[in-house]
């Protein structure tokens, strides 16, 4: 999976951006799959892809993919798998919110983690708060955008 | 052979060259502090290797930041500086601080090198634009080390 090095002036800097964005990142994930005729490999990045281009999907549904096609092609993909971590974790963060009139804590994603369960305990402990939570300790994964939007 | 441009003449002070310049002095100097951060952290089966590597990169980096600047100068204009100028101008994305995995360090790296060269492009189609061949000449031997490295650095991620 390798961009052609020699961009022209005009697209200079778009082309760095491309090379970052998750779509574009996926389309390229799903190019080397075909011509490797991985067929695990291309279900999980068409599986990623359909529920990244779903603009309803869940913050949650499209983690929980993007560990699925993790699992699948890091090892024999890593860079792109850099890629769309690095792109979802500027995309999406966490809100931690302990008890019913606590105020929400926001925390940065990371994603460098074996499991889901992982990466929710990992927010967990960045608020301060026990990973055994109690009933009433919400975590809510929250795209960026929306919080824009919303403030 | 053709004769280069009188050190009076516009081609030499334009302004849009000197700030390609600038904004690819910012990514290098960027680019020398991402690659001396993961020389010091990495850890792992690779350190040995990769801890070298990286010392390799950002000494070649350390030189070519002043040649750039010192050009900058010969055009008669300034050079930016200053940590802050650097890290604002680059805009590139660092490392945390703590353990990361080596492959990640090296990822990384082969993102922050796409940014440079893609500046680097800029610059060599600039100087290009005004007919300044020494800047483009420098600008492409830029371009050749970022591809040469970032080769290298995607060499490292493959499985074997």
């Amino acid at each position: 999976m390798s961009p052609s090095l020699l961009p022209s002036a005009e697209v200079a800097s778009d082309s760095a951006c491309l090379l970052n964005s998750g779509l574009f990142v996926c389309d390229q994930l799903l190019a080397a799959a075909t011509r490797e005729n991985d067929p695990a490999a291309l279900d999980a990045a068409l599986d990623f892809r359909l529920v990244l281009a779903r603009r309803s999907a869940s913050p949650e549904t499209i983690i929980r993919a993007f560990l699925i096609l993790r699992d699948v092609v890091q090892e024999r993909h890593y860079l792109a798998c850099y890629r769309l971590r690095r792109w979802l974790e500027s995309q999406f963060h966490a809100r931690v919110q302990c008890g019913r009139c606590g105020e929400p804590i926001r925390v940065a994603l990371r994603l460098d983690l074996p499991c889901f369960e992982a990466i929710c305990d990992r927010c967990l402990s960045a608020a301060l708060v026990s990973p055994t939570r109690g009933r009433l300790t919400q975590l809510h994964f929250v795209r960026a955008a929306d919080e824009q939007l919303v403030s | 052979m053709k004769a280069t441009a009188p050190a009076d003449s516009k081609t030499k002070t334009d302004s849009t060259v000197v700030a390609a310049l600038n904004l690819y002095l910012a990514d290098s100097y960027a680019l020398m502090a991402l690659t001396h951060h993961a020389h010091w952290n990495v850890e792992g089966p690779g350190f040995f290797s990769l801890h070298k590597a990286f010392e390799e990169q950002y000494d070649h980096l350390f030189e070519t930041i002043d040649e750039i600047a010192e050009r900058i100068r010969a055009l008669d204009a300034y050079a930016l500086g200053g940590l802050r100028a650097f890290a604002k101008e680059a805009g590139m994305e660092e490392f945390p601080t703590g353990p990361l995995a080596a492959k990640d360090f090296v990822a990384g790296l082969v993102v922050a090198h796409e940014k440079a060269l893609a500046d680097a492009v800029a610059l060599r189609d600039a100087a290009g634009n005004v007919n300044d061949l020494e800047t483009q000449d420098m600008a492409i031997g830029c371009i050749q080390w970022h591809q040469k490295t970032s080769w290298m650095l995607k060499s490292y991620l493959k499985a074997v």
